[in-house]
C-alpha cells in the first residue's frame, strides 16, 4: 500500500504529519510526504530559475527543503523511520531534483517500508493529481481548503482514495461508517475499519435514508458492515436515521468522528457540475473525512 | 476519458473562455467609429489580456496566438505579422536578456556584498540604505532580475547569520528583502536597458510616432526620478518596518570574512566588468548609430569568445517566452495603430474622463500614470506598458499632450509596482526566499506608489518642461 501525505508548511502540519504516521503504520505502507511550494508566474520562471541557480552558488536551501526537514523530524520522533548505529537516517539517496517531476529525498522506514520526502511547485491540487498520477497511490491525506471550488476538484479529480484531514486533533477520534450498498461504500469500510483496529477507535455504523418506508434497507446494509468490524474486532454501536444524508452526518460527526464514507457513484458529468455529499460534508462540516475510490 | 477531458476544461476555463472572447467579438458587429479589423484587433488584445492575467497556460502561448490571429482574421499578412514582430528594441531585449545571464554566471555577487558591507559598519538603516543604493545603481543598467537574483543571497546569508529564527528579526529580513525588491523596482526605469519595457516604448515612439530616443536621452529624462527615490525608498521602510533593537555587527563581520577569502578581483573579473562598461558607453554615445541591440549582440560575442559564459548556459538562462512576447506586443501595438484600434479606444477613454470632469494636461498624466501602475500591479510591468502603451501614447495625441512625456508617464508608473508579488521579477524572487507573506507588499506598497505618483508629477511638471 502506498500512501501520500500532503503539508503545509510550519508547525501547523505536526497533527497531519503524526496522522499520517500513523496510518502509515497501520497498514504497514510507503508513505510520501509532500509538500508543494507556491506557483509563479510562468514569464518569472526564468528569473526564479537565476535566483536559484544564485541560492545553491550560497548554499542556500531551496524554500520548501525547511518543511521536508521539520517533517524528518516528527517521523523519526514517530519512530517511522530506520537509523543507524550512529543515529543517522538511512537514506536511499539524499535530496536530489527531478525525480518523476519532484525534488525527493528517499529514506529507509522501519520494516524496510519506503519513506519518501517530495517537494513540487505549483497550483496544490494540480499538484496532487500530477503525484498520484507519477506515484500510484492508494490513500491521499491531505488538509481540507475553504475553498469550496478546490475540495470539489480535489475529490472529483484525485484518482484514489481521499483522507482529508479537515480539523485534525490530537484526540481520541471514534469512526463514523456513513454505510449504504455500494461497493464504494464496502471499500470505505474495509479501509476505515483497519485504521481504526490499528488506532484501538470504537465506530459507529449509520445508515441514512430518506423515508420510513426504508428502515429495512438501511438495517440491511448496517447488518452487511457489521460482519466486518466484528472480524476485525472493532468494537462499534449501530444508528438507522431518516432525513437528509449530509446534514444527518454533519450532526453526528460533530467534531469528534472520522467519517468514512465512498465516493459518488454519478457521472463524471454530473460530479463536473453538482457537489456530492461527501463534498458537502467536507465543506460544511468540521471533522476528518475518509472517502474511499 | 471523459474525466481527462473534464479535468483539461477545469485546468483551461479561462483559456477558452479567452480563445470564445476572441471569435465572439471579432464576429458581432464593431461600434461607431470603429472598423471591422480595428474590431478583430481589440478581440486579440482581450483575449491576450485574458490569457497572462490567469496564466492556464504556458507565457509562449500568447506570442504564437497573437500572430496566429493576426493572421486568421485577417488583420495582416503572414509576411506583414514576422516583419512587425521583429525590431532593433527585440534584438536589444534578446541581448540584454543574454547579457543578464553571462552576468548572473560571474561571482561578483561576493565583490557586490563586501562593498555593502565596507559601506554599514554594523548599522541596519546604514545596511538596508546600501543595499537599496547598489540595488538601484547595477538594476539601472543591468536589468533589476538579475540584481535581484544577484542580491538575494547576500541578504538571506546575513539574515541567518545575524538570527537562524526568523522570529526574532522579522523586521529586519522584511527591511532587507524590499530594499532589493524596492531599490530594484525605483531602478528598472533609469535607462532603457533597466527593463525591456523600455525598449518596448522606444519601439512604439519610433514605429507609431516617429520619434527617435536615445539611449542617453532616455537617461536624461528618467534617471533623476531613480536618484530622488533612493531616499525615499530608504525612509519609507525604516518607517514601516522597524527595526529590531539587536547589534548585527557580529552578522557582518562573519559574513565580511567568508567573502574576504574569495580573494582579489581575477582577470575573468576584470573582463566582465570591461565588456560590461564598454557596451554601455556604446549604448550611450552610439545608440543614435548602432541602435541598441547591436552593442548588446557585440557584448554577448564577447563574453562568448572569451569563454565567460557558454552557449548552453545562455541557452537555458534566457527565458525566449519572454522575447517571444514582448516582440508580439510589439506587433499587436502597430496592429492598433494601424487599424484604428488605439485611436477609438483613446477617444472613448477621453470622452470618460471629460464626463467625469476629469480635463486634460498634467491631471490627465497622473490619472494615466495611476491607472497604469495599478495595471502593472495585477498583470506585471512588461504587459501593462504592452497594452496601455498604444492607448494612452494615442490619448496624448487626440489630447494634444506630448507622446514622449506621456511616453516616460507609462514607463516610469509601470515600475511602481510594489503592492504585488507578480509586479515584477524581483518581487517574485523576494517573494520565493519564504521569508515574506503576500501581505507584507501592502504594508509598505501603499505608502511607496502614493510617495512615486506624487515625485512622477512634480517631475513631470517641472524638470520635464524644462527639457521639453
Amino acid at each position: 500500500m502506498k500512501l501520500l501525505l500532503c503539508i503545509g508548511g510550519g508547525e501547523m502540519s505536526r497533527d497531519n504529519i503524526i496522522a499520517g504516521g500513523k496510518i502509515a503504520a497501520a497498514f504497514n505502507a510507503d508513505l510520501s510526504v509532500m509538500y508543494v511550494g507556491e506557483k509563479h508566474a510562468t514569464h518569472m520562471t526564468s528569473a526564479v530559475d537565476m535566483s536559484r541557480i544564485k541560492l545553491s552558488e550560497w548554499k542556500i536551501e531551496l524554500p520548501g527543503v525547511k518543511v521536508l526537514e521539520y517533517a524528518e523530524l516528527v517521523l523519526r520522533d514517530l519512530d517511522l523511520l530506520e537509523v543507524d548505529d550512529t543515529g543517522e537516517i538511512v537514506e536511499v539517496h539524499s535530496l536530489k531534483p527531478d525525480i518523476n517531476g519532484a525534488y525527493e529525498l528517499h529514506a529507509m522506514g522501519k520494516h524496510g517500508k519506503n519513506i519518501r520526502l517530495r517537494l513540487r511547485e505549483g497550483e496544490i491540487i494540480d499538484e496532487v493529481i500530477k503525484e498520484v498520477d507519477v506515484g500510484g497511490y492508494d490513500v491521499v491525506i491531505i488538509g481540507a481548503s475553504k475553498e469550496r471550488r478546490l475540495v470539489h476538484r480535489l475529490i472529483q479529480f484525485v484518482e484514489c482514495s481521499l483522507f482529508i484531514t479537515n480539523n485534525i486533533k490530537d484526540i481520541d477520534y471514534r469512526f463514523l461508517f456513513a454505510v449504504d450498498d455500494t461497493e464504494m461504500s464496502r471499500k470505505a469500510l474495509l479501509i476505515g475499519a483497519r485504521t481504526a483496529k490499528f488506532l484501538k477507535a470504537e465506530a459507529t455504523l449509520l445508515s441514512i435514508v430518506s423515508n420510513e418506508s426504508d428502515i429495512k434497507i438501511g438495517e440491511e446494509c448496517i447488518s452487511k458492515a457489521e460482519t466486518i468490524l466484528q472480524k476485525l474486532g472493532v468494537a462499534y454501536d449501530k444508528k438507522v436515521m431518516v432525513g437528509d444524508p449530509t446534514k444527518t452526518i454533519i450532526n453526528e460527526a460533530d467534531e469528534d468522528h472520522i467519517v468514512v464514507m465512498g465516493s459518488s457513484t454519478s457521472s463524471q458529468l454530473s460530479k463536473f457540475f453538482k457537489a456530492t455529499k461527501a463534498i458537502k460534508v467536507v465543506q460544511d462540516g468540521n471533522c476528518p473525512v475518509l472517502i474511499a475510490k | 476519458m471523459i474525466r481527462i477531458i473534464l479535468y483539461w476544461i477545469d485546468t483551461h476555463r479561462w483559456f477558452i473562455t479567452a480563445i470564445f472572447s476572441c471569435i465572439v467579438l471579432a464576429n458581432i458587429p464593431p461600434p461607431e467609429g470603429l472598423s471591422e479589423n480595428g474590431m478583430d484587433v481589440i478581440a486579440i488584445l482581450v483575449m491576450s489580456t485574458i490569457i497572462l492575467i490567469t496564466a492556464q497556460v504556458p507565457l509562449p502561448t500568447v506570442p504564437l496566438l497573437i500572430a496566429v490571429f493576426q493572421v486568421l482574421l485577417d488583420v495582416n499578412t503572414p509576411k506583414g505579422v514576422s516583419q512587425s514582430f521583429m525590431s532593433d528594441s527585440v534584438f536589444f531585449i534578446m541581448g540584454s536578456l543574454m547579457l543578464a545571464v553571462a552576468i548572473v554566471h560571474q561571482k561578483l555577487d561576493r565583490r557586490i556584498a563586501y562593498l555593502i558591507l565596507r559601506f554599514t559598519k554594523g548599522s541596519i538603516t546604514r545596511l538596508s540604505t546600501g543595499f537599496i543604493l547598489v540595488c538601484a545603481l547595477m538594476a539601472s543598467f543591468i536589468g533589476e532580475h538579475t540584481v535581484a537574483a544577484i542580491m538575494l543571497p547576500v541578504a538571506i546569508t546575513i539574515v541567518n547569520n545575524i538570527d537562524e529564527n526568523q522570529k526574532n528579526i522579522r523586521n529586519i529580513t522584511l527591511m532587507l528583502m524590499f530594499s532589493i525588491a524596492y531599490g530594484c523596482a525605483i531602478a528598472s526605469i533609469g535607462t532603457p536597458s533597466g527593463g525591456a519595457r523600455n525598449a518596448v516604448m522606444i519601439d512604439y515612439w519610433s514605429r507609431l510616432y516617429d520619434i527617435k530616443i536615445s539611449y542617453f536621452e532616455w537617461i536624461k529624462y528618467a534617471y533623476p526620478m531613480v536618484l530622488i527615490q533612493i531616499p525615499v525608498v530608504a525612509f519609507l521602510l525604516r518607517i514601516t518596518f522597524k527595526p529590531e533593537n539587536i547589534n548585527i555587527s557580529r552578522a557582518l563581520d562573519k559574513l565580511r570574512e567568508s567573502v574576504k577569502a574569495e580573494g582579489k578581483m581575477n582577470y575573468a573579473d576584470w573582463l566582465t566588468v570591461s565588456i560590461f562598461l564598454f557596451i554601455l558607453l556604446l549604448w550611450v554615445t552610439s545608440s543614435e548609430t548602432l541602435g541598441l541591440g547591436i552593442p548588446a549582440f557585440i557584448g554577448v560575442s564577447a563574453y562568448l569568445a572569451f569563454g565567460l559564459i557558454s552557449w548552453e548556459k545562455i541557452n537555458a538562462g534566457v527565458s525566449w517566452g519572454v522575447v517571444l512576447l514582448y516582440g508580439s506586443a510589439i506587433s499587436l501595438g502597430i496592429a492598433m495603430q494601424n487599424t484604428g484600434a488605439a485611436s477609438w479606444i483613446a477617444n472613448a477613454l477621453l470622452n470618460g474622463f471629460s464626463a467625469l470632469h476629469l480635463g486634460g494636461g498634467l491631471l490627465l498624466m497622473v490619472i494615466m500614470a495611476v491607472i497604469t501602475m495599478l495595471v502593472a500591479n495585477i498583470m506585471s510591468h512588461g504587459p501593462a506598458v504592452a497594452v496601455l502603451g498604444p492607448i494612452f501614447l494615442e490619448v496624448a495625441v487626440l489630447s494634444e499632450t506630448s507622446v514622449v512625456l506621456v511616453g516616460f508617464i507609462i514607463a516610469m508608473a509601470s515600475s511602481f509596482t510594489y503592492m504585488t508579488i507578480i509586479g515584477s521579477p524581483a518581487n517574485t524572487i523576494v517573494y520565493g526566499s519564504n521569508f515574506i507573506r503576500p501581505q507584507d507588499f501592502f504594508k509598505a506598497g501603499w505608502k511607496m506608489s502614493i510617495a512615486s505618483i506624487i515625485i512622477l508629477t512634480l517631475i513631470s511638471a517641472t524638470y520635464w518642461q524644462f527639457l521639453q
